[in-house]
């Protein structure tokens, strides 16, 4: 009986041994392949006098995808600096970071890069609540942070330290509206993410659409990450009798609202949607489906200009697919940062800082040029043909 | 509009009322929440993934195999975390060794598969329309399939000598031993039975809205388990009773109030509920000493 209890014990006592095991193994995986830098930081294996970038991306979770590529294309951008000969032969290196797309490991992660004195600049996150969490301690600490990705209103002129390459929400609602009113449309149900993102944009949209004489006919919410039935929103909308949906979403959402709505009868009403659909990903997981859909970007691979067409064929080659919007931006991001280093007289945060603020820096994804620490770019309108983004008209 | 809400909600609650079965069974059994078991829908999902696009079964086998295998995962997950340490009674040692095992499925699928959202491509989706009700080809099927499942759970648990050793076990395990029923196989037979419908349930869900992913099992989880609660955890009728009901009060929440409370409104009248009929609305109606 004992020794029955004592095997027992064993047996159990292994089981959990090796799930830690295997929970060892996702973690180290999940950071390992994303940054084979961000292993070695801590062994301070790096070699005299190289600069750090950090990158804080959620790397693990449901965006964990959007996250790689992001951080890839950074490192992408940071590899042909290294290779043109860094700065004055010092390299540059990426010390990446997950920051699981919670702001409170992101304000975690903030802090460490503050620490590091070798850090002097921060290409960092993908949610804003991300962002905004950060703020505060690059301020402190007086490290100048670009973002490619966070787009919330509410980090406009958040921070002296905080610049990005994207727009923000408020004005990306404003184009919207814009982008529905030349499509004829008069009638629209307005479609949004229950958070930062669907606000900022929905809030800018219906003041927009109100002074265009677009009418708001039905409004709905949903969950990101959660909502994945869109049935009683499109009973609601085919109620409504629209000319066309507006959509402050992502991807999948997107994908399921596209998917339902052809059987529920409301298949035919266009679907129109903020920056946040133009991805692969929009048509890769919509198909058929998605076939239709308007949308803006900062960014096309189609762009015949010399500067674009070699960040994509050398991208290309390294990745094996065209780069996405975001990681455009990113790659924006991170080469106005390593020009600013060029530029600045000695590598420190405030001049680094100073110099991005003064910068005027034509990127893959057009002129970026520092207001508030936001742009205002010109953005593309696109619309989804043969399983393609084409640019509209 | 009130029919379509309708129908939206009864595909969902169909659904939410099979998972809640699973949970209301070994609640029954054992007295305790099988925190892993909507993460155990999720990998029979994840399974029956890969049945149909890397090896391209017909879409009746790929159910069946994959149930069988999520089957199979059900029981193990009983034999791996809650067998070797519910022998004394420890409840709560259960309930976090059942939260660990949630937590691991999550991340190993999160692992092996990655953490987007995959397309699940089964049967080609017919839409029809009769009168002002829209609806296709996968919500018949999903009707079809929970009213047989339950058909089939009813027979095998009130007709069937294994459901009355099972009855006998959710009365007293103690007692059961005594009568000579292997309380173990029929633990394992009740965690294999809720398992094998749960990946049905996954199945059709995912063909629903034509997406899985790791985290699928969690909001879905959430509801089927208030959808126990609410009919009354432990009884079979109460888990289908509460997981249609659920299905309805959030479509026509969503439908005619906002979409912006759609989740809370299940909860909202589970609270209610709970309130007047602490044990459920078909709950037994005896006291838990504490």
């Amino acid at each position: 009986m004992k020794r029955k209890r004592f095997m027992k014990s064993l047996l159990a006592g292994l089981l959990v041994m090796m799930m830690v095991a295997m929970m060892t193994v996702v973690s180290g995986c999940s950071s390992g392949n994303t940054s084979a830098n961000a292993a070695g930081t801590a062994a301070a294996a790096a070699p005299e006098g190289t600069i750090k970038i950090g990158a804080s991306f959620p790397l693990t979770g449901t965006v964990a995808a959007d996250g790689k590529y992001i951080v890839d294309s950074i490192q992408f951008a940071v590899d042909q600096f290294n290779e043109a000969g860094g700065i004055n032969g010092r390299k540059v290196e990426v010390v990446a970071e997950d920051d699981e797309a919670d702001p409170s490991s992101a304000a975690s992660i903030a802090n460490k890069f503050a620490e590091n004195k070798d850090i002097v600049a921060v290409v960092t996150s993908y949610n804003s609540s991300c962002a905004l969490a950060q703020v505060p301690v690059y301020k402190q600490a007086g490290l100048p942070a670009i973002s490619p990705v966070s787009t919330s209103p509410d980090l406009t002129g958040a921070s002296d330290y905080f610049f990005r390459t994207c727009a923000s929400d408020a004005y990306v609602g404003k184009l919207g509206a814009d982008y529905c009113a030349d499509l004829g449309w008069k009638k629209v149900a307005l479609l949004y993410e229950q958070d930062d993102y669907g606000l900022g944009i929905s809030k800018k949209y219906e003041e927009e659409a109100k002074s265009k004489g677009l009418e708001i006919a039905y409004t709905g919410t949903f969950v990101y990450g959660e909502t994945k039935d869109f049935s009683t929103i499109l009973t609601s909308i085919k109620e409504a009798g629209v000319d066309g949906i507006f959509i402050c979403g992502l991807v999948t959402e997107t994908c399921l609202i596209a998917n339902q709505a052809d059987t529920l009868g409301v298949g035919d009403v266009p679907i129109c949607g903020a920056d946040g659909l133009y991805s692969p990903a929009l048509i890769s997981e919509g198909g058929a489906a998605v076939e239709g859909i308007y949308t803006l970007g900062a960014f096309t691979p189609d762009n015949q200009d010399p500067t674009v067409q070699k960040f994509v064929k050398t991208y290309k080659e390294k990745y094996g697919s065209d780069p996405s919007n975001w990681a455009a931006l990113a790659y924006d991001a991170t080469n106005i940062v390593l020009e600013a280093m060029k530029s600045s007289k000695t590598i420190d945060r405030e001049s680094i800082k100073n110099a991005i603020a003064a910068t005027s820096y034509t990127g893959v994804t057009g002129l970026n040029k520092f207001v508030k620490g936001d742009v205002e770019k010109e953005y593309l309108k696109f619309v989804v043909k043969n399983g393609k983004f084409e640019i509209y008209k | 509009m009130f029919p379509q809400q309708l129908v939206n909600g009864l595909t969902v609650g169909g659904i939410y009322a099979i998972v809640a079965l699973g949970y209301s069974m070994v609640y029954g059994v054992l007295q305790i929440v099988n925190w892993a078991h909507a993460d155990v829908l999720m990998v029979g999902t994840f399974i029956g993934l890969i049945l149909v696009t890397q090896l391209h079964m017909p879409v009746l086998a790929m159910v069946i195999l994959a149930a069988a295998a999520t089957a199979l995962i059900g029981i193990t997950v009983e034999r791996a975390a809650y067998r070797p340490i519910k022998s004394d009674n420890r409840r709560m040692a259960v309930l976090v060794s059942a939260l660990g095992m949630s937590v691991f499925l999550q991340n190993l699928a999160q692992l092996v598969f990655g953490s987007s959202t995959k397309p699940l491509p089964t049967i080609k989706k017919i839409p029809y329309t009769i009168g002002s009700v829209s609806f296709t080809n996968i919500q018949i099927i999903i009707g079809v399939t929970t009213i047989l499942m339950l058909i089939i759970l009813y027979i095998v648990v009130y007709k069937t000598k294994m459901g009355i050793a099972m009855r006998a076990c959710s009365v007293s395990i103690p007692n059961a031993k005594l009568m000579g029923i292997n309380t173990n196989s029929i633990i394992s037979m009740t965690f294999g039975i809720g398992a094998f419908m749960a990946g049905i349930a996954g199945i059709c869900i995912g063909t629903y809205y034509n997406a899985v992913y790791p985290t699928m099992g969690y909001m879905l989880g959430m509801k089927a388990f208030s959808a126990a609660i609410l009919g009354g955890i432990g009884s079979i009728p109460g888990a289908v009773v509460g997981g249609f009901l659920i299905g309805i009060i959030e479509s026509l929440g969503a439908g005619y109030i906002s979409s912006g409370y759609r989740d809370a409104y299940a909860f909202i009248i589970m609270i209610i509920i709970l309130i007047i009929r602490p044990s459920g609305i078909l709950g037994a109606k005896h006291i838990d000493k504490v």
